[in-house]
C-alpha cells in the first residue's frame, strides 16, 4: 500500500470509529465515556485529515478546507478511483 | 463487558403469567438499551464494521440468524 | 446542508472484471432494500420526527446511507469498467448496457428502475421507525444473498462491512423508538 492509501486509511479508521459513537451518542447524549472517546476521536482525525490535505489536496468542500497554491479539489483521483488492491 | 440482564421500562410490571426473560409491554417492540463498555480500536473497529464488540454478528454463508 | 468528503467510508477492493457480480450487487443501489431507499427514507421521515434525539438518529444515519450508496457503486464501477462488450452479454449485462452503457444507474437486479413506492414516510413516528428497523433487516437479508452469490472475497470484505451496519443500525433505530414510547407516555400524564 503506498503512502496516501495508509493516510487514508488512517482517516477512514479514525472517521468511522467517530461515526459509531456519533450514532452511540444520538440515543445515549448522558454518557461521559462515550462523549469523551469522541472527542478524542475527532481530535485525531482533525489531525490526520489535515496533514492528508497538505500533501493531496483537500479532502472536504464548500469552504471546510484550504486547498494551497492551486485549487487541487479538482485533482483525481475520486473517491470511486481508489482501490485497496493487495 | 455490556451488562445483559433484561432491561424493563420504568413505566411497565411483569405481565401475569410471564416467568423468564424480558418483561416488557404488550403490543408495543422494544429493545434492549445498549450500555458503554469496551470498544475496539478504529483500525479494528473499520474492519469488523462496529467498533462495538457486543453488537458484532458476522455471517457466514449456510448459518440463519 | 451537506458537505462532500473526498473518501469513501470503507476502503473497496475488487480482485477482477466481473459484470455477473456487479448485475446482482447493483441492487443494493437502486433496489427495493438497497441504500438509496435507505437514505432517502429516513432524510425523508426525519421532518416529522417528534423528539431532538430522534430527529438526529434519522439525519446521521440517513447520511451514513449516502456514504454505503457511493461505496456500492464504486464496487459496480470497478466491476464493470474494464469488461468488453463479450463479458457484459455472457454476465447477462447486456440489457442493462443497451440503456445505460456502463453509467451507474438506480435498478434493482432484475433491471427495474427505482420508485418512491419502495419507501413510506407515514407521519407516525411509532409507525416509521418500526418501517426503518424492518428495512435494516431486509437490507441485512440482501447482503446475505449477495455474499453467498459473490465469488470475489474482496467484494465479500466490502458487503461483510454493509452488512454489519445494518445491525448497527437496527439497534440505534430500536433504542430511538423506546424514547419516543418513552416521550409518548411523558405527554399522557400532562
Amino acid at each position: 500500500m503506498d503512502q496516501r492509501r495508509r493516510e487514508l486509511l488512517r482517516i477512514m479508521e479514525l472517521e468511522f470509529a467517530a461515526i459509531e459513537l456519533n450514532l452511540f451518542l444520538d440515543t445515549h447524549p448522558d454518557e461521559p465515556r462515550a462523549l469523551a472517546d469522541y472527542n478524542a476521536v475527532a481530535q485525531e482525525l482533525m489531525r490526520a485529515k489535515t496533514a492528508y490535505e497538505s500533501r493531496y489536496g483537500p479532502i472536504l468542500n464548500y469552504g471546510q478546507s484550504m486547498s494551497q497554491e492551486t485549487w487541487r479539489w479538482v485533482e483525481d483521483p475520486w473517491p470511486w478511483e481508489i482501490t485497496f488492491n493487495r | 463487558m455490556a451488562d445483559t440482564k433484561p432491561n424493563t421500562p420504568n413505566n411497565t410490571s411483569p405481565q401475569e403469567g410471564e416467568t423468564t426473560g424480558y418483561f416488557g409491554e404488550l403490543a408495543r417492540a422494544y429493545i434492549v438499551p445498549q450500555m458503554y463498555s469496551r470498544i475496539w480500536s478504529p483500525a479494528e473497529g473499520l474492519m469488523k464494521g462496529t467498533i462495538f464488540p457486543e453488537l458484532y454478528r458476522p455471517y457466514e454463508p449456510g448459518m440463519r440468524p | 446542508m451537506w458537505i462532500y468528503e473526498k473518501k469513501l467510508e470503507y476502503p473497496i477492493r475488487v480482485s477482477y472484471t466481473n459484470p455477473r457480480l456487479a448485475k446482482e450487487i447493483i441492487t443494493q443501489y437502486g433496489g427495493p432494500d438497497g441504500e438509496l431507499a435507505a437514505s432517502l427514507r429516513y432524510l425523508t421521515q426525519r421532518y416529522t420526527m417528534p423528539t431532538p434525539q430522534a430527529k438526529a438518529v434519522l439525519t446521521d444515519i440517513g447520511t451514513e446511507e449516502l456514504a454505503h450508496m457511493e461505496i456500492v457503486a464504486a464496487l459496480v464501477y470497478n466491476l464493470i469498467k474494464n469488461a468488453t462488450v463479450e463479458e457484459i452479454k455472457a454476465a447477462g449485462l447486456d440489457d442493462y448496457y443497451a440503456d445505460h452503457d456502463k453509467a451507474l444507474y438506480f435498478v434493482n437486479a432484475a433491471g427495474a428502475p427505482w420508485v418512491a413506492s419502495y419507501i413510506q414516510s407515514k407521519g407516525d413516528p411509532v409507525t416509521d421507525l418500526h418501517e426503518d428497523m424492518a428495512a435494516e433487516q431486509k437490507a441485512r437479508s440482501t447482503y446475505e444473498y449477495l455474499i453467498r452469490l459473490s465469488d470475489d472475497p474482496d467484494v465479500t470484505d466490502a458487503l461483510r462491512f454493509l452488512r454489519e451496519r445494518e445491525i448497527v443500525h437496527f439497534q440505534r433505530f430500536g433504542e430511538t423508538l423506546n424514547l419516543v414510547h418513552e416521550w409518548m407516555d411523558s405527554k399522557k400524564v400532562f
